[in-house]
C-alpha cells in the first residue's frame, strides 16, 4: 500500500520511517509491507521464546533435587513441560525463521518488491496472534494442561485440562503456517526479478521453498487431527477413543505425519541461513550449490515419510517398524550432504570469525551431534532402550536449539545491520555466544548421559543416583540463559543505539547487500543487477 | 490491465462442459446401479468405486478446473499431493494390517 | 538472456496495482492441495478402520439412504457444471448469464444442504449417532457413524464456505469488480466449489454405497 500523499519518490524512504496509511503501532500491525510483517513476527516469536525459556528455567530448577526443588505436586511439572513444548514449538520455532527472516529477506533476495499476497501475509500474522491467544486462553479453563505438546489420545480425551481450546488454538496456528507457505511458493514462482533464474536464487530462498511445501502439504494433517480431538471432546463422537472402537495408535500416526515433517519446517530454513553465512564469511563461493538445493528438496520429501519412528515402542507392526527405521537412515543422507558442502566451502576460504560465523560453525557441530544421535534413536533395538528418556530430549534440543535456534540467532547477528542499519557491540556478541555455547553443551550433553543412565523424560521426581548429572545440567541452563540475556540485550540496545552500519558490512554478494540499510519500502530503487551466479565472490572481487 | 491480456486465456466451450456434465451424471448412475442392484453379487462394488470415482474426479479436475489447459507445474503439484496421500495410506496400512 | 525474454510478461513493478492472474490461480491451487491433505487425513482413517471392521462398515452402509446420496451427487455435479459455464459466459462478455449461472450454483448448494439436514435428522431420529443405544457394543458401526458425521459435516462446512465465496463473486460481478477482463476471483471461487464437488464424489461410495 502506498501513502495517500505520495512523497517525491514513492517508496524511497526506509521502511522504518514509511508507516503507510496508519501511524504509531497501527502503522505496524496493519502494515502489508513484508519487512514490517517480518519485524512483527520477529518481536512476537522472540516474546514467546522468552516465555518458553522461563518455563524451561523452572523445569531445570525442579530437577535440582530428587524430590523436586520447586513443587511436591507433579501436576505443576506436567503443566510446565506441556507449556514449554507447545510454546517453543508452535509459537516460536515453527514460525520464527520463515515468519521473521523469511518474510523480511526472501523477497529482497529474489529481487521482488513484496510477497505475492501482501494482505494474506498480514492475515497470517493475525492468525498467528489469534491462535496464540486461543492456545494460551486454555490455561484459564478447567485445569492445568498436562498432556505434553503431543496431545496423545486417549489421555487428551479425558483429562480435565481445557484440551478443546488448546487444540483449536493449534489449528488456527497451523492455518497461519499454511498461508505463509502458499504465499512464499507463489512469490518464488511469480515474483523473481527478470534474470533471477531458479538456479541463481540464493540458498535461503531455496530452503524456504522446500519448507513451504512441507507447510502446505503436512500442516493440514495436523489441522484435521486437532479438529478430530476437538470434535471428540465436544460432540462425543468416537474416532480415537478405544472405548468406542477407536485406535489411539492412529492418532499417533496422524499426529506424527505432520509433526515429524514439522521438524524439517524448523531445521530447513535454518540450514538455508547457514548456507548464506558460510560463503559470506569464508569469502568463497558455496561448494556444491546444486547439491544443497536438491538435498533441501530431498529432505522435504524423505522427511515426510519417517513419522512412525516416534512410535517404535507403541506396538507398531514389525514390518512397519523396519521400513520406518530404514527410511530414517535414508533421510540422514541429504542432511550429511549439506554438512559436507558447508565444510568443503570453508576449505581454502579466507575465514573471518565474525559473530555470525561463530554461530554458523557451532551449528555445524551441534547439528552433527543432534543428527548422529538421531540415527542412534532410529535404530530399532537401541530405540527400545532410549525411548522416552532424556536421550531423546537431548537429541531434539541439539537439533532444534543447537541447530535451528543457533542458526536463527546467528542470522540475527548477520542481518541486524541490514534490518536496522546499525551494528551491535562485537565484544558483547562474542561473550554472549561463548556463554550460550558452553551452557548449551553442559545442559544438553549431560542429558545424553542421563538418558543412557535411564532417566525418563517428563518425570517430576527421580532416583537419587541421577542427582549429580541433574545438577550439572541445571547449572548449564543458568550459564545458557545468562548467554541468551547477554545476546539479546546487546542486539536490542544496538537496534536503538548501535553505531551506523554501512550498506554491506560483511562484503556479502546476495541482493540484499546491494540496497541501503535499512531497506527502502520499495526494496529496490532501481532494478537490481542479478549476478551471473549465486555467491559469485570471484566476480565481486574482480570488479 | 495489459498484464492479463498478454496471458493466453483458454475459453472452454459450453459444449465441452455439457459433455463432461453428461459423462459425470452417467458415471454416477452407473456406479450407483452397480452397487445398489448388487450386479455380479456385490463383488464388483468396491472395484467399481475404485475405478469410477477417480475417473469422475479426473473429469472435474481436467475440464471444470481447467487443468488440461494449465501449465505443467499445476499437474506436477497435483501429482505430488496425490502420491503423498497414497504413500501415507500405504505406510499406515503397513502397520495396521500387519500388527 | 532467454530468461529475460521469458520473464518479460511478468509483473510490472511500475504499476501501482499489482495484478498477477497466474499467481492468483497458483495460490488458489496450493490452498486446494492443502485442503486435499486435510481430507486426506480423514480418508486414511476411514481406510484403516474399514480394513479393521469390513462387516460393520457394510452394515453401517445399509442404514444409509443411497437414493438421497445419489440425488445429492447429481445436484452438486449440476452446480459445478453451472459455475464452470459461468466463467465461459463472463469471458465472452455475457455478464447477466454468468451471474444467473453462479446464482444457480448457489441454489444447488442450498438444496444440497437441505437434503443433508433431512438426512442427518433422519439418522438421529432413528437412533444412529455416536453413543446411541442402537450402537452400544458395536464398535465398528460406532466408528462408521462417527466418521460419517465428521466427514460429511466437514464437507458441509466447506459447502457453506463455498456458498459464501460464490455469493461474494456474485456481488463483485454486480458491482463491476469482477469483469470480462478481471475474472480471476470468479475462477478461484469456482475452483473451490469444484474441490467441494470432488470430495463428495469420493464420499458417495465410501458411505452411501458401502453396503
Amino acid at each position: 500500500m502506498t501513502t495517500s500523499e505520495a512523497p517525491p519518490r514513492a517508496g524511497a524512504a526506509s521502511y522504518l520511517e514509511d508507516h503507510g496509511r496508519f501511524s504509531g503501532i497501527f502503522g505496524w500491525i496493519f502494515s502489508t509491507d513484508h519487512k514490517r510483517i517480518g519485524i512483527l513476527y520477529l518481536v512476537s516469536t522472540l516474546f514467546f521464546f522468552f516465555v518458553g525459556m522461563s518455563l524451561g528455567f523452572l523445569m531445570r530448577l525442579q530437577m535440582l533435587s530428587p524430590h523436586g526443588e520447586l513443587f511436591k505436586n507433579a501436576d505443576y511439572y506436567n503443566a510446565l513441560f506441556t507449556l514449554h513444548g507447545v510454546i517453543m514449538i508452535f509459537l516460536f520455532i515453527i514460525p520464527a525463521v520463515p515468519g521473521s527472516l523469511g518474510n523480511f529477506f526472501m523477497p529482497i533476495m529474489i529481487g521482488a518488491k513484496d510477497v505475492a499476497f501482501p494482505r494474506l501475509n498480514l492475515l497470517s500474522w493475525w492468525l498467528y496472534v489469534t491462535g496464540a491467544v486461543i492456545a494460551l486462553a486454555s490455561l484459564f479453563g478447567s485445569g492445568l494442561p498436562d498432556t505434553g505438546w503431543t496431545f496423545y489420545a486417549p489421555y487428551s480425551l479425558r483429562t480435565h485440562a481445557d484440551i478443546p481450546m488448546a487444540v483449536f488454538g493449534v489449528f488456527v496456528l497451523g492455518f497461519s503456517s499454511i498461508l505463509t507457505g502458499i504465499n512464499f511458493i507463489t512469490t518464488m514462482h511469480r515474483m523473481r526479478a527478470p534474470g533471477m533464474g531458479w538456479f541463481k536464487m540464493p540458498l535461503f530462498p531455496w530452503a524456504l521453498y522446500a519448507t513451504s511445501w512441507v507447510q502446505v502439504l503436512a500442516t493440514p494433517v495436523l489441522g484435521i487431527t486437532m479438529l478430530l480431538i476437538f470434535v471428540e471432546r465436544i460432540f462425543h463422537v468416537g474416532i480415537f477413543n478405544p472405548a468406542m472402537g477407536g485406535d489411539p495408535l492412529l492418532y499417533q500416526h496422524l499426529f506424527w505425519m505432520y509433526s515429524h515433517p514439522a521438524v524439517y519446517i524448523m531445521i530447513l530454513p535454518a540450514m538455508g541461513l547457514i548456507s548464506e553465512m558460510i560463503p559470506t564469511f569464508a569469502h568463497r563461493t558455496i561448494f556444491g550449490y546444486g547439491a544443497i538445493v536438491w538435498s533441501s528438496m530431498g529432505i522435504a520429501l524423505l522427511g515426510s515419510l519417517v513419522w512412525a519412528h516416534h512410535m517404535f515402542t507403541s506396538g507398531l507392526s514389525d514390518a512397519a517398524a523396519t521400513v520406518f527405521s530404514l527410511l530414517t537412515f535414508l533421510v540422514a543422507v541429504p542432511s550429511a550432504i549439506k554438512v559436507f558442502n558447508w565444510t568443503a566451502t570453508l576449505y581454502k576460504g579466507s575465514i573471518a570469525l565474525e559473530p555470525p560465523m561463530l554461530y554458523a560453525l557451532s551449528f555445524i557441530f551441534l547439528f552433527s551431534v543432534g543428527g548422529l544421535t538421531g540415527l542412534i534413536l532410529g535404530a530399532l533395538a537401541l530405540n527400545v532402550m532410549l525411548h522416552d528418556t532424556y536421550f531423546v530430549v537431548a537429541h531434539f534440543h541439539y537439533v532444534i536449539f543447537g541447530g535451528a535456534a543457533f542458526a536463527f540467532f546467528g542470522a540475527l547477528h548477520y542481518w541486524l545491520p541490514k534490518m536496522f542499519g546499525r551494528m551491535y557491540n562485537r565484544s558483547a556478541a562474542y561473550i554472549g555466544w561463548a556463554l550460550l555455547f558452553t551452557g548449551f553443551n553442559l545442559l544438553y550433553f549431560t542429558m545424553f548421559v542421563l538418558g543412557v543412565m535411564g532417566m525418563p523424560r517428563r518425570y517430576a521426581f527421580y532416583l537419587p543416583r541421577f542427582q549429580t548429572p541433574q545438577v550439572i545440567a541445571t547449572v548449564g541452563s543458568w550459564i545458557m540463559i545468562a548467554g541468551i540475556l547477554v545476546v539479546f540485550t546487546n542486539l536490542i540496545v544496538s537496534v536503538f543505539k548501535g553505531e551506523k552500519a554501512g550498506d554491506n558490512p560483511w562484503g556479502g554478494v546476495t541482493l540484499e547487500w546491494q540496497i541501503p540499510s535499512p531497506p527502502p519500502t520499495e526494496n529496490f530503487l532501481e532494478p537490481p543487477t542479478i549476478p551471473e551466479k549465486a555467491y559469485d565472490f570471484e566476480g565481486a572481487f574482480a570488479s | 490491465m495489459a498484464h492479463e491480456a498478454t496471458e493466453e486465456i483458454h475459453v472452454v466451450s459450453y459444449t465441452t462442459y455439457t459433455l463432461v456434465w453428461a459423462a459425470l451424471v452417467g458415471l454416477t448412475l452407473l456406479l450407483s446401479s452397480i452397487s445398489l442392484l448388487h450386479m455380479g453379487g456385490g463383488r464388483w462394488n468396491s472395484l467399481a468405486a475404485f475405478i469410477i470415482s477417480p475417473l469422475k474426479a479426473a473429469l472435474v479436475v481436467f475440464f471444470f478446473m481447467h487443468l488440461k489447459y494449465e501449465k505443467t507445474l499445476f499437474r506436477i503439484m497435483l501429482m505430488v499431493t496425490l502420491c503423498i496421500i497414497i504413500i501415507f495410506l500405504g505406510l499406515t496400512f503397513l502397520d495396521v494390517a500387519l500388527r | 538472456m532467454s530468461d529475460v525474454a521469458a520473464e518479460a510478461g511478468r509483473a510490472e513493478h511500475a504499476h501501482e496495482e499489482h495484478r498477477d492472474y497466474e499467481g492468483a490461480k497458483l495460490g488458489m491451487w496450493l490452498f486446494l492441495l492443502s485442503e486435499c491433505m486435510l481430507f486426506g487425513g480423514l480418508f486414511v482413517l476411514y481406510a484403516m478402520y474399514r480394513a479393521d471392521h469390513p462387516r460393520a462398515f457394510s452394515a453401517g452402509g445399509s442404514h444409509m439412504d443411497a437414493i438421497l446420496g445419489v440425488a445429492n451427487t447429481l445436484v452438486l455435479l449440476t452446480g459445478s457444471f453451472a459455475v464452470a459455464s459461468s466463467i465461459t459466459a463472463l469471458q465472452r462478455g455475457r455478464r447477466k448469464l454468468a451471474m444467473g449461472l453462479v446464482g444457480t450454483t448457489i441454489l444447488t448448494g442450498v438444496a444440497f444442504m437441505i437434503v443433508k439436514a433431512v438426512e442427518w435428522s433422519g439418522h438421529i431420529r432413528q437412533g444412529y449417532f455416536p453413543h446411541s443405544h442402537l450402537l452400544q457394543g458395536k464398535p465398528g458401526e460406532q466408528l462408521f457413524f462417527s466418521l460419517y458425521y465428521v466427514m460429511t459435516g466437514l464437507h458441509g462446512l466447506h459447502v457453506i464456505a463455498g456458498i459464501a465465496v460464490l455469493t461474494a463473486a456474485l456481488i463483485l460481478m454486480a458491482r463491476g469488480k469482477v469483469t470480462q477482463e478481471h475474472f480471476v476471483f470468479l475462477e478461484n471461487a469456482a475452483l473451490y466449489w469444484h474441490l467441494v464437488d470432488i470430495i463428495w464424489i469420493f464420499l458417495l461410495p465410501l458411505f452411501y454405497l458401502a453396503a
